[in-house]
């Protein structure tokens, strides 16, 4: 490929292009990679990656940045007020909200990712999924550079559900400060839970991202949590005991487990599995002896693993969890959610199995 | 003696706003003796196509196979709108342009009686070029699928695109018309798309961050958007913006945080805005679109177009800009004519 047809490019048509071979990926940014000659390629350049290689996670912007005020404004005095009144603060960048330190905790992750795999598609990619209206449009991109994120994709839903377009990107993870779209999520089989504003933030790694884990109804499935609910804990540990070697079914968040994983191996086929930038948790209410066997082997047989595995057998999360300094605990009970967020841990709310109908006892007044 | 010969019609669109506060569609049937697809445009207060197949077999009876794409949507709109503005007169009025002669045109009055849809204007050019009535009308979008008409339309001005008979039908709402948009090369100029193409993803990223106070060049279907939020205000005005009968879309492959904001700003300028705004950052535009169900997705490059068509999207191409010279760095042949 030579430069020299180029030179005749004018300001009104560029000179023939060299033919080169298309690739057959579906995105028009790439054709600027292909033929070289023409233009310097910045190795700097970070492109999106195409959706279905990446470990897509949606994030609503309620949750990456901290919107409270302009909430009021909406439910107070209405749709055309409030965007009124984000136009004219369009300047201010919002504050960071919970979601964001795991925001940049993935695009540390993805720099390192970049300089071990410089041509790989495999990583992160963030989407801001909201439901505003393009007006407000400008103050998050406005808040996105101001903040150095690197969010290159937007759908602002105006009003309308944006359940949709999450499949349509392939996302792995969505999360929103609204539970009732989390649930749609759920029930369309995509990861999904609701973040909640602490009052305070902790302070947590900005070289590992750290993710932690309930075990059932987040990683498995609810049904031995069904078991204990309805017949207690003695026949909870006899099922499991006799189950042992079967598998438990997965829950929601397997599949994030599972990509987590994957980009992990990447770091590990490095030698890098001493400082991998990603370290994964298993914090458990579950007994080791009693029935700690059919979780271990369960994810086993599925070929995942977690760095760290607590089995607390009943002990309170909360300060367990304050010491590991996750980006992001799930879990599928408020009761644990909220004893974790007390103690500065940044948690989200999977709404998903038994729990939902027959929430934890100390939490049966607020019972849905 | 008469094999199943189709007859093509292509249906110009038309939304004029400032004659008379009508909106003229005209519909153009060239004389093609291979394969219809007929759009016809019914009267309406929005855009509506209602894509209409003609057999034409032995018995000189027309078979009519109606892809009723968005007519629903259209009579629902109307009713909206009378509802809430009942002496109003901003009204779309259909004009059928036809290539062909006069006894096309008896045909063509018994199919629209049949179906009845309300086309009472009709020019039949035999042979001529339709493109100076489309401007006497002041024509805001004309759509055909004879991409040379199209072509010549928009360098006279006038919005508008070329349609292609879709393969698959589409589940479209009967509630809400659905518009989708690209954004370079359709709402707006195609200078940015010089930049990329001829300097590389970097420059263009650093050109719109410099720029993006700067408006950007308007594009051919900037209008037509025009049309579609004046009618848009009048719902709002009667606080009916979540519920309003007509959605807009913009579907862009520019990447929000590095080069979406002279987007919004230029919008914003112009007095414009879209419901909603999807920034891509060169992911497929085809699952989107399937998702949103557009009554129609205009974009200036027809690899776009062909993935979106992929998916059952009705997508019609706008032949205007670099986008129809060069793609993924290849010079582009240019395409047969009547596509």
């Amino acid at each position: 490929m030579s430069l020299d047809s180029v030179n005749a490019a004018t300001a009104q048509e560029a000179g023939p292009c060299p033919a080169v071979n298309a690739t057959t990926n579906g995105d028009s940014l790439s054709s600027w990679e292909e033929p070289k000659g023409l233009y310097h390629q910045n190795a700097s350049t970070k492109n999106s990656p195409k959706p279905e290689n990446a470990v897509t996670i949606a994030v609503s912007s309620r949750v990456l940045f901290r919107t409270e005020k302009e909430d009021i404004v909406f439910r107070e005095k209405g749709v055309e007020e409030y965007l009124n009144y984000q136009v004219e603060h369009e300047m201010e960048p919002f504050a960071p909200g919970p979601a964001f330190p795991f925001i940049k905790a993935l695009e540390a992750v993805n720099t390192r990712l970049r300089d071990l795999y410089p041509d790989s598609e495999e990583l992160f990619d963030i989407v801001l999924v909201t439901y505003n209206h393009a007006h407000v449009g400008v103050r998050l991109i406005n808040t996105i550079n101001y903040h150095n994120l690197f969010i290159e994709r937007f759908c602002m839903t105006g009003g309308s559900s944006p359940i949709g377009y999450l499949k349509a990107f392939h996302t792995n993870l969505y999360l929103s400060a609204d539970s009732e779209k989390v649930r749609e999520a759920l029930a369309e089989g995509i990861a999904a839970a609701t973040m909640f504003t602490p009052d305070k933030l902790t302070e947590v790694s900005e070289t590992q991202l750290r993710v932690a884990f309930d075990g059932d109804a987040v990683l498995f499935s609810d049904e031995s949590e069904r078991i204990y609910k309805a017949h207690g804990l003695d026949k909870f540990f006899e099922h499991e005991k006799e189950h042992e070697n079967k598998l438990l079914d997965h829950g929601p968040l397997k599949g994030f487990l599972e990509a987590l994983g994957k980009l992990q191996k990447k770091f590990y086929a490095k030698g890098h599995r001493l400082d991998c930038p990603i370290r994964t948790y298993l914090v458990t209410a579950r007994s080791a002896a009693s029935s700690g066997i059919r979780a271990l082997k369960t994810l086993r047989a599925w070929g995942l693993e977690t760095d760290e595995a607590l089995f607390l057998a009943g002990a309170p999360k909360g300060p367990m969890l304050e010491k590991i300094r996750p980006h992001i605990y799930f879990d599928d009970q408020m009761f644990h959610v909220k004893g974790a967020a007390e103690m500065g841990t940044i948690a989200a709310h999977v709404p998903y199995g038994i729990a939902q109908k027959y929430p934890h006892k100390k939490d049966m007044g607020k019972a849905k | 003696m008469i094999c199943n010969a189709l007859i093509i019609i292509s249906v110009s669109l038309h939304v004029t706003s400032q004659c008379h506060q009508q909106c003229y569609l005209s519909l153009e049937v060239p004389s093609a003796r291979t394969g219809i697809s007929v759009l016809i445009l019914a009267r309406c207060l929005t855009d509506l196509y209602l894509c209409v197949c003609v057999c034409v077999c032995v018995c000189v009876c027309v078979c009519v196979c109606v892809c009723v794409c968005g007519w629903q949507a259209l009579m629902t709109v109307n009713a909206r709108l009378r509802d809430l503005y009942p002496e109003s007169d901003e009204m779309f009025d259909i004009v059928l342009v036809t290539n062909n002669h006069a006894q096309v045109g008896v045909r063509l009055i018994n199919s629209i009686n049949y179906y009845d849809l309300t086309i009472e204007r009709f020019c039949m050019t035999g042979g001529k070029s339709p493109i100076g009535y489309l401007t006497a009308y002041m024509t805001d979008l004309y759509l055909s699928k004879d991409s040379k008409k199209v072509q010549e339309a928009i360098e006279a001005g006038i919005a508008a695109a070329t349609m292609f008979t879709l393969e698959r039908e589409n589940d479209l709402s009967d509630s809400q018309l659905r518009v989708a948009f690209d954004g370079d090369a359709v709402l707006f100029s195609d200078e940015s798309e010089i930049i990329m193409k001829t300097q590389g993803l970097d420059s263009f990223f650093e050109h719109e961050k410099q720029f993006a106070n700067k408006p950007l060049a308007q594009g051919p279907l900037k209008c037509f958007l025009e049309a579609l939020g004046k009618l848009q205000r009048k719902f709002y005005s009667k606080d009916e913006r979540m519920d309003c009968p007509i959605r807009t879309y913009l579907v862009t492959a520019r990447s929000a945080a590095s080069a979406g904001a002279r987007v919004l700003k230029t919008m914003r300028s112009w007095g414009l805005e879209v419901d909603e705004a999807l920034f891509l950052a060169g992911a497929p535009k085809g699952p989107l679109l399937q998702k949103i169900r557009p009554h129609i997705f205009f974009d200036d490059q027809m690899f776009h177009i062909e993935g979106a068509q992929k998916l059952g999207t009705i997508a019609a191409h706008v032949p205007y800009g670099i986008g129809q010279k060069y793609h993924r760095g290849i010079a582009l042949q240019p395409s047969p004519p009547g596509h």
